[in-house]
């Protein structure tokens, strides 16, 4: 039989391998010096970092231990994020919508009121000066109600 | 097995588990608190669960892992290990243990996240298959891994802080 590697001595601590092969690794470590060298080594490395993580973990066995009290939260929370983004989604499409109507209706109504101005300008009287002029302008807007005249 | 059973019988080991990445009582309780309402969760369902042990840690470290509090000051965390108990009869002994638990606290930060779950979840007596599975790895990895990671953590500890830990 070769030499264990690393990895090998490892499973072999660790109780890791089959019945046939432990029993061929434990041949061979009675034989091979060199294996049984770093074997001794690697289980004393791998009790000795166990010990010190185990030190760290501290000593948990006086702990008392909570009653146990389920929380229904984490399935309304769920439901209730699925939809709220949906919803928020409509809502901001018909935010945006009302608001370019709007935008759109104020336009239409000040394009009409100023063409409404300049036909006034123009139909008054051509052959005078523009300092002689008397004209009347009236703006209305789209339902004719009265913005501004002046005499 | 009966979820109380398994509330009692696990409790205390996921605690532990959840301090050494936390070192805080209030946030360990909440972890582990979460871990076992979703089995609970799941056990409402009428969901068969194989392996209960591997499958409560795998939850567990995946809220730790997902929780920003693993990024918190951790330096900070370990002075309050030191100073727990400094007022002792027998104070240097206190002191060197302390000492000792925070170097090896630190160690273990600095390692890989890999590395250091496998040592973590190497001292709780786990099969390779349950840690293979807690981890998301392949069963045959996880040899070469914890040997590496031993190795590893071995030879910083000695370079750094030769003679303490002899």
């Amino acid at each position: 039989m070769d030499c264990l590697n690393r990895l090998e001595i490892q499973q072999y601590i660790d109780n890791e391998v089959s019945d046939e092969v432990k029993s061929a690794f434990f041949e061979h470590l009675q034989n091979c010096e060199q294996c049984r060298f770093l074997w001794e080594k690697s289980q004393t490395e791998a009790r000795e970092t166990q010990e010190m993580i185990s030190l760290t973990m501290g000593n948990n066995d006086h702990l008392t231990i909570p009653a146990f009290v389920p929380i229904k939260r984490n399935i309304i929370q769920k439901r209730w994020y699925r939809y709220s983004s949906v919803a928020a989604g409509i809502l901001l499409i018909l935010c945006i919508y009302q608001y370019r109507t709007m935008i759109n209706e104020r336009n239409e109504r000040f394009v009409r009121a100023r063409m409404e101005v300049e036909r006034n300008l123009y139909e008054s009287d051509l052959n005078k000066l523009w300092n002689e002029k008397q004209s009347i302008i009236t703006i209305t807007d789209a339902e004719g109600n009265l913005i501004y005249m002046n005499y | 097995m009966n979820f109380e059973d398994i509330y009692k019988k696990y409790y205390r080991r996921l605690y532990g588990f959840a301090y050494q990445y936390t070192y805080s009582k209030e946030d360990s309780e909440d972890f582990v608190h979460e871990a076992f309402s979703r089995l609970w969760h799941e056990f409402q369902k009428g969901k068969d669960i194989q392996n209960v042990q591997a499958w409560l840690y795998k939850v567990l470290l995946n809220l730790i892992r997902s929780s920003k509090s693993r990024n918190l000051n951790m330096t900070s965390k370990l002075k309050q290990i030191e100073t727990e108990s400094a007022r002792t009869e027998d104070f240097q002994r206190e002191y060197i243990l302390n000492e000792k638990k925070r170097i090896i606290n630190e160690e273990l930060n600095y390692m890989a996240n890999e590395e250091k779950e496998i040592l973590v979840l190497y001292n709780r007596d786990l099969k390779y298959e349950e840690i293979a599975q807690i981890l998301d790895m392949k069963a045959s990895s996880v040899g070469t891994t914890l040997a590496r990671a031993i190795t590893k953590f071995r030879n910083n500890l000695k370079t750094k802080y030769n003679g303490l830990f002899e």
